[in-house]
């Protein structure tokens, strides 16, 4: 053991010196630096841990907020998906309503139209007619003046035949 | 006004029919005239004449039938004859206002218009 000392050169004296040493410094910084130091680490170390959570918080707080607009934009657009199906089945009815009344417009019209042709019609009509009659009036007139004679003998003919009919 | 013409005519057929010549028939006639004259219906006295031979061609069963035509013409009354009994009465009478043709008058009553103012007319 002696020898296994001398070989590696320990030096009783300078160890105990240097255990002194270590034991004064052990102890200063004990009294001294470690209190500070693990105060600085337990603050630090809450810190962080404030963070984390606060981190973690902030992280909830944005998924809630990002499910929140999630929702909102659903309902929004399931609003706007009523509202655009209430506006186009307003609209559709507005347009059956505008179809419906130029469809009665148009039937109106056509039957004024109708009306006005069959009466000019009539009104052409009773005009070629009246000009017939008269003229067939004057021919008559004509002819009475030229032979009176003869249109008697039609007329007292056609009474002779009507009488024969009667007595039958 | 004082009555009706049918009244009239009534009472004048009556007052002939009791009536034995015709002497008293012309006097029955000349009162009832005076009649009428003093009633002041003189107005109504074609219309009376009317009815009261209306009265007696009943009575008779004759009908009293007036052919009318614009212009005279040849052998109407034989024409016609044939149509109606040999009792009834027949006379031709010129009215140029039916312009040609003839109109048949039976007793003052219906009438059988051929005329050409008819036709004329019917084209109005």
């Amino acid at each position: 053991m002696k020898e296994l000392i001398e070989t590696l050169g320990i030096n009783w004296k300078l160890l105990f010196a240097q255990i002194f040493n270590f034991l004064v410094v052990l102890i200063i910084l004990r009294v001294f630096v470690y209190d500070k130091i693990l105060k600085v680490l337990k603050e630090r170390k809450k810190k962080i841990e404030e963070g984390i959570i606060k981190s973690e918080e902030a992280e909830k707080r944005l998924k809630e907020i990002e499910h929140l607009k999630l929702e909102k934009i659903k309902e929004a657009e399931k609003e706007a998906k009523e509202l655009f199906l209430k506006l186009e089945k307003k609209a559709r009815e507005k347009e059956e309503q505008i179809l419906l009344k130029a469809k009665e417009k148009e039937n109106e019209i056509l039957a004024r139209a109708d009306i006005i042709f069959q009466n000019k019609i009539k009104e052409s009509e009773n005009i070629a007619y009246q000009n017939l009659k008269n003229l067939l009036k004057i021919s008559m007139l004509q002819l009475l003046k030229l032979k009176p004679e003869t249109i008697d003998e039609v007329l007292i003919s056609e009474a002779v035949e009507s009488l024969k009919k009667i007595k039958k | 006004m004082k009555y009706n013409y049918k009244i009239y005519a009534k009472a004048l057929v009556s007052a002939l029919d009791e009536a034995l010549d015709s002497v008293q028939k012309e006097k029955i006639i000349k009162n009832f005239l005076f009649l009428i004259q003093k009633n002041n219906d003189v107005r109504q006295l074609k219309k009376i004449i009317n009815y009261a031979s209306k009265i007696i061609y009943k009575k008779e069963g004759r009908q009293k039938i007036i052919l009318e035509t614009a212009r005279p013409q040849n052998n109407l009354k034989n024409l016609f004859q044939k149509f109606f009994n040999e009792k009834d009465i027949i006379e031709e009478k010129i009215n140029p206002n039916i312009l040609a043709g003839l109109r048949i008058v039976i007793n003052n009553e219906k009438e059988l218009d051929f005329s050409f103012k008819k036709r004329l007319e019917l084209l109005n």
